[in-house]
């Protein structure tokens, strides 16, 4: 398993880039290069260069499309045994150099329209820092790389995973959770509307579907169904509770 | 359905609606303790092999790392899980993946930091990815401390076998046969959104688990022997779940009582949550890795007289279902002819471990079959619909004593069949053209089963609201809301005069787990008869109150209404439910439902399919349930689960499926990127409103149990529907679009 988790540490020097690739294709809000890899196994070099928001929102499309490349547990193994006869081979997984310490920084952002000034470390993504710090834990970490869509918040108005997105680059911007949903006026009514079509079941995928929903209706305020279909292609839910969410999307449209 | 019903049949929304929607709802690793630690396990890069040596000591000088725990430490703790084949840590690595060791630290970070200090030394053994190669002579034993298995690798130490009629005398009663030769199921997995996730505290107090479950109660009892605790000293909350169809459900997993430990040994709590790779692989979830031969006999009508399979199944590195998984094959009880012999040989290998998905193995059975039975049809000139309703038993039927009071397969059959419009679309594949083909095909899937053992409580507050205390959790299945509904229906109250307490083994009576099909109409009856008694209790305080000097009523003469009692014959004549309680009293209620029982689920699907001969692509367009789970308590929330479940079925038919390495034994695919499970994109139109009433009396209400059903038949139908696109019979899934394009290979 250790070749297929991608850990903090690795996935900041470098090792997670492919990773870092297919979750900003998924983002699609933004072109931005989060990370850029570096052979460098000093895990203080963090060098991040967010270009900026673009105009067009596309919304969070499908991950089926992106080419991340499979990392499964075991890939890096040299040694391979065979099954014709007993092996003598013994093998050493050798440990490599101790980590180095991390950089971190201050960061000041609004969080459900509260200004939060924290340290965080640079390998910090805005999931754990919302999640372990802030104590918000609607957005879920299902899958942690970008491919779910279960930890999907608003980040100035538009769809983000924050579990490929760094706390240390969220300085100075709005992040919007499921949280602040239940008491504001202008979005109890998609909570509603989830509860009355039945548009959930267990209920881990819940957050990152209402708020991928909400911020369809932001953009395209009377969805189509293949428009929902496409806006929310990214967010997976595993019960399959897809006809609802789609039927909830369209009556929040006004369509039928 | 004779009753007339007040809330069942209704859809009420969910009663944690707002909880889940506001994201306020409790998921285990959504709790966070004072001073709390996060664990990470360290896994073998080898899918045999035994540790020569491992040392921590590294690890352990990691500044902020508070234990490291290997074999060495556990090793007084034995052998557990549901086939006793799982060790708390391992000095012999069985899979890629497999637990060595677990870091537990001051954040997750420096646990997985400390992850790569911990060197280990390995002795690599052969390994064997499939059945063949581990029954072979001479492979090395993958658990040779389980004596049985030592020779060959076989699970139960042989193959086992059920018999049932003589299927020689079914066989020369057959003018027809057809067979299957080899029906090739790759392992999927069950991909729950919530991986598996663990908050241990152990204090003076005992061990608290705040835990992803689905089996909070019998949990207990496995933790209670591994870490020498009594029962009554584990607290297991388990309030959600992000959902298990199956691997949260069992006697499985290490991340639990390794939790526990390292809480013990620091002192502190402990969170320990699987990464997505980790639930992928090293949480149990392989299933279906089997490949099965089946033969089955007709008469020239169409009756079934004889059938007889042989199941080889792979138990991967630790068999979490259990042995009795492949046993549940035995599928054939709905089907009149009794003439069946099957056997189930069940391997160990190096591949990640195995466990139960929505169906508990009937459905290894049901998949040749119900394509059998479209091969049978069609050679037999009959329509598929007929031969079905016409080989299954049917409501009223009786098998021993038992009866099928929810088997309305005629019913199920025709319903579906109208509203897809089968007769009209059922044209042979020999006049299907073009590089785009559709075909249309069904399968039938009926599950049987029991009900489990499980208590609940009712408690009639002094304000007359309602409490129903029922240890089974809310996993999206609906149990809040249908426990809900049963007390509401069954004490005539509001249904928003009624609370369910989350789950908590700390103040509940059992609760089976969800498994089996079993959830519902065990816990549902359980509160039902916790209802009937506190209603009698009621009804019996109220007589007196309601009495005067001239006119005695008795309890029988008494009916409840919202917050009320009243005599029936003058409703007038009434008094607030909460002044029978009493102020600062209450009145309780207890149910206990027995294990036995016999239950039967049938959902039948009907899928249209779009094949694309030049690629290979297979597409869902439109797929419709009918189904018959017996009273629909509440039918929103049916649709929904049935929905689900024939979802999954089109992902692990079309688009899912293990990949592992054969060079190496590692899974390339554990991540949601390259194991596909569907998107809100990935299928047409879907349909499962359709719900027959039938009655089963056994049940709360009527009801049945069954959602596993749901996964039943999907593979056969939509196999069905390529066969009438294409011409071509595929006897493997995943149908990945190579499959397709080498079926079409000669054509």
């Amino acid at each position: 398993m250790k070749a297929g988790k991608i850990s903090r540490r690795k996935f900041v020097i470098g090792v997670g880039a492919g990773v870092v690739v297919g979750a900003a294709a998924v983002a699609g809000a933004e072109s931005y290069v989060l990370i850029k890899p570096s052979t460098s196994t000093n895990t203080s070099t963090v060098t991040s260069t967010v270009t900026g928001p673009t105009t067009t929102v596309t919304g969070p499309t499908t991950t089926k499309t992106s080419t991340a490349t499979v990392t499964g547990p075991g890939s890096t193994s040299t040694v391979t045994s065979t099954v014709t006869g007993p092996t003598t081979t013994v093998t050493t997984t050798a440990a490599p150099p101790a980590p180095q310490p991390v950089s971190g920084s201050d960061v000041t952002m609004t969080v459900n329209g509260q200004s939060q000034t924290l340290y965080v470390e640079s390998r910090d993504t805005l999931l754990d820092t919302l999640r372990d710090k802030l104590g918000l834990t609607g957005a879920k970490k299902a899958c942690d790389r970008g491919e779910c869509g279960a930890c999907t918040v608003s980040i100035d108005g538009k769809p983000y995973l924050s579990c490929t997105t760094l706390a240390i680059d969220c300085d100075g911007r709005d992040v919007e959770t499921i949280e602040s949903f239940a008491n504001n006026p202008n979005t109890v009514n998609i909570l509603n509307a989830f509860v009355k079509n039945d548009a959930f079941q267990c209920g881990f995928c819940t957050a990152g579907m209402v708020v991928a929903t909400k911020l369809l209706l932001d953009a395209n305020p009377h969805p189509t169904t293949s428009q929902t279909k496409q806006w929310l292609s990214g967010n997976l839910c595993r019960c399959g509770t897809y006809n609802n969410t789609v039927k909830t999307a369209l009556a929040l449209g006004g369509g039928s | 359905m004779s009753a007339p019903f007040t809330i069942v049949g209704t859809s009420p929304s969910r009663v944690e609606s707002m909880t889940k929607l506001s994201g306020a709802a409790k998921f285990a690793a959504d709790n966070q303790l004072p001073g709390m630690l996060y664990a990470k396990f360290l896994h073998s890069p080898y899918a045999h092999a035994t540790i020569t040596s491992i040392d921590t000591s590294a690890a352990l000088a990691l500044s902020g790392v508070k234990a490291v725990l290997t074999f060495k430490d556990v090793s007084k703790y034995g052998l557990y899980g549901a086939s006793s084949d799982l060790y708390l840590l391992t000095d012999k690595a069985r899979y890629v993946g497999d637990e060595v060791a677990v870091v537990a630290a001051t954040s997750e970070n420096i646990a997985e930091d400390a992850l790569d200090l911990i060197k280990v030394q390995y002795q690599q053994l052969p390994f064997y990815l499939d059945p063949a190669s581990a029954m072979a002579s001479g492979a090395v034993p993958i658990h040779p401390e389980i004596a049985s298995t030592a020779t060959q690798n076989i699970m139960t130490g042989a193959p086992l076998s059920y018999t049932s009629g003589n299927i020689t005398t079914g066989f020369s009663q057959a003018s027809k046969t057809y067979e299957i030769d080899n029906f090739v199921m790759n392992p999927v997995h069950h991909s729950p959104l919530e991986t598996h996730a663990a908050v241990a505290s152990w204090t003076r107090d005992g061990l608290t688990l705040y835990l992803t479950t689905v089996d909070p109660f019998r949990r207990r009892r496995f933790l209670s022997s591994l870490l020498g605790v009594p029962i009554s000293n584990i607290r297991v909350i388990a309030p959600y779940c992000g959902s298990s169809f199956g691997n949260k459900g069992s006697a499985i997993g290490r991340h639990d009582p390794v939790a526990a430990l390292l809480s013990k040994a620091t002192g502190l709590p402990v969170k320990l949550q699987y990464t997505r790779a980790e639930e992928q692989i090293s949480a149990p979830g392989r299933e279906k890795a089997t490949s099965t031969s089946m033969k089955v006999g007709f008469a020239s009508d169409g009756t079934i007289t004889a059938c007889e399979y042989h199941v080889l199944g792979d138990a991967g590195a630790y068999c979490m279902g259990g042995s009795g998984i492949f046993l549940n094959t035995n599928f054939m009880l709905p089907y009149k002819n009794r003439n069946v012999l099957f056997t189930s040989t069940v391997v160990y290998t190096n591949t990640p471990p195995e466990c139960m998905f929505r169906g508990s193995g009937k459905e290894v059975g049901n998949f040749p079959f119900q394509i059998i039975m479209d091969m049978a049809a069609e050679d037999l000139g009959m329509d598929v619909l007929d031969l079905n309703t016409k080989n299954y038993y049917s409501v009223g039927d009786k098998f021993g004593t038992n009866v099928f009071n929810t088997c309305a397969v005629p019913d199920c059959v025709s319903q579906g069949a109208a509203k897809i419009g089968w007769k009209s679309k059922r044209v042979p594949p020999s006049q299907k053209t073009g590089a785009i083909r559709t075909g249309i095909g069904m399968s039938v899937g009926v599950r049987n089963g029991s009900q489990s053992y499980s208590d609940a409580v009712v408690k009639v507050e002094c304000d007359g609201s309602i409490g129903v205390i029922n240890g089974k959790g809310e996993e999206g299945q609906g149990i809040y809301t249908a426990v809900a509904m049963v007390a509401a229906e069954a004490l005539n109250a509001n249904f928003s005069d009624v609370t369910v307490s989350p789950t908590d083994t700390a103040s509940q009576p059992y609760a089976v787990r969800s498994g089996g099909s079993m959830g519902f109409m065990s816990n549902g009856k359980a509160v039902l008869l916790a209802c009937q008694d506190a209603k009698a209790k009621i009804l019996a305080k109220a007589a007196p109150m309601l009495s005067t000097s001239t006119n005695t009523v008795t309890a029988a003469q008494l009916s409840m209404g919202p917050r009320l009692v009243y005599v029936t014959a003058s409703p007038t004549n009434s008094i607030a439910l909460g002044t029978v309680v009493g102020a600062d009293q209450d009145i309780i209620g207890v149910g206990t439902v027995p294990t036995g029982g016999f239950l039967i689920a049938t959902l039948v699907n009907f899928v249209e399919v779009q094949v694309d001969t030049g690629t290979g692509k297979v597409t869902v367009t439109n797929f419709v349930g009918a189904n018959d789970m017996g009273t629909p308590i509440n039918p929103s929330i049916l649709q929904g689960n049935a929905d689900g479940g024939n979802i999954q079925g089109i992902g692990t038919t079309l688009t899912e499926g293990r990949i592992i390495d054969p060079t190496t034994g590692a899974q390339l695919n554990g991540d949601f990127l390259n194991y596909k499970i569907p998107t809100i994109v990935d299928f047409g139109t879907m349909d499962n409103t359709t719900w027959t009433s039938s009655n089963d009396p056994n049940g709360p209400y009527g009801a049945v149990g069954g959602m596993e059903s749901s996964l039943m038949s999907p593979t056969p139908a939509i196999l069905n529907a390529i066969y009438n696109a294409i011409g071509k019979r595929i006897t493997e899934v995943p149908v990945k679009p190579s499959v397709i394009l080498k079926a079409l290979g000669g054509s």
